[in-house]
């Protein structure tokens, strides 16, 4: 038997408990079959009724699934996720130090420096791919801590592009 | 008659080529750079030749070494499909230079239309109305500062060679102007290898129709009806249908007649399609033309029943068209949405990545124009455009539900796609009735309708949703631990991989 507490977006959680070929969710019992057609695409029957699931991203607890052409956002949590939530504080509400970049691509221009103060929609810099581009703006206010790309430099997914501080308090 | 086509470009458009010159007994030649190497159109066609590294300007825009490759593989024609050299004045000249026959209109006729200026001008004369603007392009920042003050806001930067949405920015206070009008230039640079733009009045709440015109070389011409593309972010068209449910038969005839008057006066032969934006009262002005087969061509062969690819062979090896205007028969309602590798959650992004599983939709009145298949690899290179699905009903509403049902059933694994995005913008209200413009998706959908639309799933739907939540946590923790592989044991080369290794 193994149990997960799962939770749609806009839903109350469910406890689910899963075993080979049957499941209990939201106290109600279910026969059901599964088939992975791929590495990511998933077919359920359950009592009789056929879904196909497609997993677009995971972080092993917040999923994006899509089914029917309707992506949901769902949590699935089992006992040992709960524990370490217990113990680990949410760090959901820190300040974004960090920006990064969301493709990979060309930075074509940089329109800051260090120490520039910036309000919230300031453009910080300008990435191409695809030949179209990009314009990265701050969400907050801050200030600009760091650069870490050059102009006309080619950058990866994920990668460091400028460090910024919290703005002094007044 | 033609004897092998050198099909100038990739993607699907080169399989929607190939597929008509194979039924028409025509040899095939592809090209394709380091990326393409193995891609779907280049195993389809008969032959395929190499022609430089990944980006386009390396290959693909490389109009020399096209040519020298048609040349010695003995092509007698080049198709060039849609963006890349298709609307090259000079391609089209250095085609009919080496005695190799150009798929499309003569040099001269891309000349006098599709300049935009020259062809708003030519408009102008043949009493076509036109929307207020520059008359000439221009690159000097100051003096395009200066015109677009007296134009008034809001307005519209568009690149003089552009074309797909790229280097085109509308503008909406006098403050942005000069940002725009630099992002919109570097764009134009990077795609077309022209800064210049010209700069109009932006027609707001306005319909984007185009009209699908075909032209041979005895001076016969003849409109094939509209396509309404008014489904539109950043100038890019999502979904687009034809018939308009603004346009009545008289209509569509009068705009026809005028379209087929533009292009007879301008000498162009060939397909091409006149773009006009309509204002709520349904006044149309002239937009461009398009002097290129269109990426939503699918719509009006489905509407009108012809195969486009096939009239453009026959008009370019001098044949008459095999229609008149008498002949052409609309039936139905057809539906085209743009598949693209994008995440419309993260500001449409590109999104790339290794395609790892696809099912795609089939059944009456369902076509995919597709360039990709499982194994492919989606780079920065290119378009987000992977593929377009459209559907064919008696009535509108039946060609709406036969896309919902190919959109449900178009599953693509391994990158993220707008499939979503792309049923529930066929879903929404406006949509269904036909009461969108060109300024719906940005202005009212993705703020409005689209976040608030994630709605809570019906119970049978939960239940699965959350065992096969459970299901691929419990895959993800098997995998990590190695106590299984993935399915097909490949992982994205690309994932990590820099992007300067590539260029």
């Amino acid at each position: 038997m193994r149990k997960y507490t799962v939770k749609l977006v806009g839903d109350d959680a469910g406890e689910l408990r899963l075993e080979q070929n049957k499941a209990e969710f939201k106290g109600k019992e279910f026969e059901y079959d599964a088939k992975f057609i791929s590495t990511d695409v998933l077919l359920l029957r359950i009592n009789g009724e056929n879904h196909i699931v497609r997993l677009e991203s995971s972080d092993g607890v917040k999923m994006e699934l899509i089914t029917e052409a309707v992506k949901y956002n769902v949590t699935c949590k089992n006992e040992l996720d709960l524990v370490k939530e217990k113990y680990i504080s949410s760090d959901n509400n820190r300040f974004k130090d960090k920006i990064l970049s969301p493709m990979p691509g060309a930075v074509v221009k940089i329109n800051i420096n260090e120490g520039d103060e910036l309000k919230p929609g300031d453009v910080m810099l300008v990435l191409e791919a695809m030949k179209m581009e990009n314009e990265i703006k701050t969400e907050s206010d801050c200030i600009v801590a760091g650069i870490h790309a050059q102009e006309k430099s080619s950058v990866n997914k994920g990668q460091l592009l400028v460090t910024l501080s919290a703005p002094k308090s007044e | 008659m033609i004897k092998k086509i050198l099909i100038a470009n990739r993607g699907e458009i080169a399989v929607r080529i190939i597929k008509t010159a194979k039924e028409m007994g025509i040899k095939t030649a592809a090209v394709y750079s380091d990326f393409d190497r193995y891609s779907l159109y280049t195993k389809y066609a008969d032959e395929a030749f190499y022609i430089g590294p990944s980006p386009a300007s390396e290959s693909y825009l490389l109009a020399d070494k096209i040519i020298e490759t048609a040349k010695m593989c003995g092509a007698d024609a080049i198709h060039p499909g849609y963006g890349f050299l298709s609307e090259r004045a000079y391609f089209s000249k250095m085609c009919k230079d080496n005695g190799i026959i150009f798929i499309g209109p003569p040099a001269e006729a891309i000349e006098k239309l599709g300049d935009k200026t020259a062809a708003k001008t030519l408009a102008m004369v043949n009493g076509v109305p036109t929307v207020p603007g520059t008359a000439e392009p221009i690159s000097d920042a100051v003096e395009a500062k200066k015109i677009a003050d007296e134009i008034g806001y809001p307005l519209l930067i568009k690149a003089s060679a552009g074309g797909g949405g790229k280097g085109m920015r509308v503008v909406r206070e006098g403050k942005d102007f000069e940002s725009a009008l630099r992002m919109s230039q570097n764009e134009a640079k990077s795609s077309f290898g022209d800064d210049s733009v010209f700069i109009e009045k932006y027609i707001e709440g306005g319909k984007h129709i185009e009209f699908q015109i075909l032209a041979d070389q005895h001076g016969n011409v003849i409109h094939l009806g509209e396509r309404e593309c008014s489904m539109q972010r950043r100038l890019q068209k999502i979904i687009e249908e034809t018939p308009s449910v603004v346009i009545n038969d008289e209509l569509r005839n009068e705009i026809g007649e005028r379209a087929k008057k533009l292009v007879k006066a301008a000498g162009y032969t060939n397909a091409g399609t006149m773009e006009f934006i309509m204002d709520k009262d349904r006044n149309y002005y002239f937009l461009e033309m398009n002097t290129r087969l269109q990426v939503e061509h699918p719509i009006t062969e489905m509407r009108t029943d012809t195969d486009l690819v096939r009239e453009q062979i026959l008009i370019a090896s001098g044949e008459k068209l095999s229609m008149t205007q008498e002949d052409v028969e609309f039936g139905g309602h057809t539906i085209e949405c743009r598949i693209c590798a994008e995440d419309p959650d993260n500001n449409f992004l590109p999104s790339i990545g290794r395609i790892d599983y696809i099912s795609r939709p089939s059944g009456n009145g369902i076509r995919e124009d597709s360039g990709i298949e499982e194994g492919d690899e989606i780079s920065i290179y290119y378009d987000s455009m992977i593929s377009k699905l459209i559907t064919h009903g008696k009535t509108r509403e039946i060609a709406i539900r036969k896309m919902d049902e190919a959109l449900r059933n178009y599953i693509i694994s391994g990158l993220k796609t707008n499939i979503e995005f792309l049923h529930s913008l066929l879903n929404s209200p406006a949509f269904m009735d036909g009461d969108y413009n060109t300024q719906y998706v940005e202005r009212i959908f993705l703020p409005e309708v689209y976040k608030n639309e994630r709605t809570l799933p019906d119970e049978n739907t939960e239940t699965a949703l959350s065992i096969a939540a459970a299901l691929f946590k419990e895959r993800k923790e098997a995998a990590e631990n190695g106590t299984i592989k993935s399915v097909n044991g490949h992982s994205s080369k690309w994932a990590g991989k820099k992007y300067e290794d590539y260029r």
